[in-house]
């Protein structure tokens, strides 16, 4: 039976989620999205990209991750049963690597010499340096010089793996203008570069191929849960979107299940000088990173810096199947404070051993609203996109 | 040279670089040496297409304010007959946020002669011809080095007044060879139009400049190594520009 999302998607312009999406890119690189939508369209068919894609997800990445029942978490609840797709446990630690090695296999077929990508907690730099450490292309990684000090550990890693990397000092010195640079870096060097993007932003096609390497996520916890039930709630964090894109795809359009993105509501969302990066709740439509979607900005166009204790979700744009998803109503999307992310930081490793990464902090920080409209024979998925080693000293500084 | 082979000289500025009260200023230093067009540009926070020296110029007037709006405020009183035409270069957002259509209708004609968005590319752009068309103003079309026969045969044919070719695979910024590869480009969109094709990115001086109007070009815009000159912020600057317009004597 053909899943409900799909009869929406193939109503669908292409390189569109409903109005939000397309190229908003100097022409330059128009050939090389052409060039890369026409190799990913080819592989997505081809089987024997399939099978190496299949073979380094299982016996180099840890795939399948498991759908741990939470049990502690639950008893801590006493409402529906929570389950952690435990994206945390991949190698390198983060659900990024499934994005990385599927994109970094897509650049070898494509012929690129070289890949270049940015990071914004590190975790994508270190996948996409791991990925080209494994097939032995050149890796230069863009990262803001703010994330390069909060995230110490994965710029150190990522030099290990033989990548390098290049510290942004425009802007807001974060993700966003880590993705500005790499950008201007492809316009340069499109002919021999490939670009991955770590999220599920960005000009057509990258939403569209970030989302087909993660919904690996999503499809294997339709068939993790006990007596193949369906979940009936998904949580997952949503910085630029992709590990909650990967999870949801698989049940969007199934009205029973409840989908739900959390964003950073960092200081505050409600007080004027709060800051945050609530794309969703707070931005506008307009164009950031070659795409139409929501995005935080001033009454001039001007993208405003965004702020999350979590520098994966410090991002003021969002990917626009999101954008699509929330105006449709396909998805709610909530947001969890610095200081709620934390709390749950501390709850989860003392509850269940599990120290989740900050951005995933941010989903199981929002069990505490949700759970008490549970029922008890209800079950709850929350996405834990990655390990929480490289926050440490952001807590360590907080608690400080 | 003869009448008919006119070459235009197209410089770029920020618009409130270095200062807000330079901008009418510049304009007018700029109308009366005899360039062709201004092209004024609306600084942006994201500024993807360009180089270092035009991303400092955009942070610079932002943090003094400038916006779409301001400009437009500015350049009210401006005489079309002391001012030559005006070419608003702004990124997709600012234009976006601020109305496309709201801005095209406010835009003082003939004054404003045209619109370049960099991250506008012809596939979204052509939904918006017509109603550029219906104001009056022209859109104008940027093709690539890298793009394809077919796409340069739209741009050809849809690009307004003007076909701005980038020379270089890259952002905005002076460099030190001009490839051959544009004059390739230039011919090939001259087979389909006779509209005045510009080159720009990358050209820094007069020498070439007349290196690209030797391969055909029918003009050159000038931006990096303008904003540049006008580091500083007293008359000196107005000084050091008209020395270096005078230098192109492209006429």
């Amino acid at each position: 039976m053909p899943l409900v999302s799909d009869k929406i998607f193939n109503m669908m312009q292409k390189g569109y989620y409903g109005k939000y999406g397309g190229k908003f890119v100097p022409e330059t690189l128009i050939p090389a999205l052409e060039e890369l939508e026409k190799g990913f369209q080819k592989v997505k068919h081809d089987k024997h990209f399939k099978k190496e894609l299949d073979y380094l997800l299982k016996h180099y990445a840890g795939r399948p991750t498991p759908l741990y029942y939470a049990q502690r978490l639950t008893e801590h609840y006493k409402k529906a049963k929570i389950f952690l797709k435990r994206e945390d446990l991949l190698h390198t630690g983060a659900h990024k690597i499934n994005n990385s090695i599927g994109q970094a296999l897509l650049a070898k077929r494509l012929g690129k010499k070289r890949i270049i990508a940015e990071t914004g907690a590190g975790q994508h730099g270190v996948a996409c340096a791991t990925a080209c450490a494994l097939l032995g292309i050149n890796c230069e990684i863009y990262m803001g010089s703010k994330d390069i000090k909060r995230q110490e550990l994965n710029v150190f890693k990522m030099k290990l793996l033989g990548a390098k990397v290049h510290e942004v000092k425009n802007g807001s010195m974060t993700l966003k203008d880590a993705i500005n640079e790499a950008i201007r870096d492809w316009i340069t060097n499109i002919e021999s570069t490939h670009y991955i993007i770590g999220s599920v932003v960005g000009p057509h096609p990258y939403p569209e191929i970030v989302k087909c390497f993660q919904s690996v996520i999503g499809k294997e916890v339709k068939s993790q849960l006990p007596k193949n039930k369906l979940p009936d709630y998904i949580v997952a964090c949503v910085g630029g979107g992709s590990n909650a894109i990967g999870i949801f795809t698989q049940f969007i359009g199934n009205k029973k299940i409840k989908l739900i993105g959390i964003e950073a509501a960092g200081t505050s969302i409600n007080n004027k000088n709060g800051k945050n990066a609530a794309t969703l709740l707070l931005g506008k439509p307009g164009v950031l990173h070659g795409s139409y979607s929501y995005v935080l900005q001033d009454k001039n166009g001007q993208i405003k810096e965004a702020h999350s204790i979590s520098a994966g979700l410090d991002y003021p744009g969002v990917g626009p199947e999101h954008s699509f998803l929330k105006d449709s109503r396909l998805a709610t999307y909530k947001t969890i404070s610095d200081k709620d992310a934390i709390a749950a930081f501390y709850l989860l490793s003392k509850l269940e051993g599990i120290i989740p990464a900050l951005e995933s902090a941010h989903a199981i920080a929002y069990l505490k609203y949700l759970m008490p409209k549970t029922k008890k024979d209800e079950t709850v998925v929350v996405c834990l996109s990655g390990r929480g080693d490289k926050d440490i000293n952001t807590i360590l500084e907080t608690s400080a | 040279m003869k009448k008919e082979s006119k070459k235009l000289l197209i410089p770029y500025i920020t618009a409130g670089y270095p200062t807000r009260k330079f901008f009418l200023p510049i304009l007018h230093k700029l109308s009366s040496l005899g360039v062709d067009y201004i092209e004024v540009g609306v600084p942006h926070s994201d500024p993807l297409a360009d180089g270092p020296v035009i991303q400092h110029s955009s942070k610079v007037a932002l943090e003094q304010g400038v916006s779409l709006k301001w400009i437009l405020n500015s350049c009210k009183k401006l005489s079309p007959k002391k001012i030559k035409p005006l070419i608003l270069f702004s990124y997709f957002n600012p234009v976006f946020e601020y109305g496309l259509e709201r801005l095209l209708k406010e835009l003082p004609k003939p004054l404003f002669y045209g619109l370049i968005i960099p991250d506008l590319p012809f596939d979204e752009a052509k939904k918006y011809i017509s109603i550029f068309k219906k104001y009056g103003l022209n859109l104008i079309l940027l093709a690539a080095p890298t793009t394809k026969s077919q796409k340069i045969k739209n741009i050809a044919k849809y690009s307004n007044g003007l076909i701005y070719l980038v020379s270089v695979i890259g952002v905005t910024g002076e460099r030190k060879k001009i490839s051959s590869n544009v004059k390739k480009k230039i011919m090939e969109i001259k087979k389909y139009t006779r509209k005045p094709v510009v080159v720009g990115f990358g050209i820094g001086n007069s020498k070439q400049a007349k290196h690209v109007l030797s391969f055909g070009a029918d003009g050159v815009v000038i931006g990096s190594a303008i904003i540049k000159l006008l580091q500083g912020k007293n008359n000196l600057i107005l000084k050091k520009l008209e020395k270096y317009i005078k230098s192109f004597n492209l006429h």
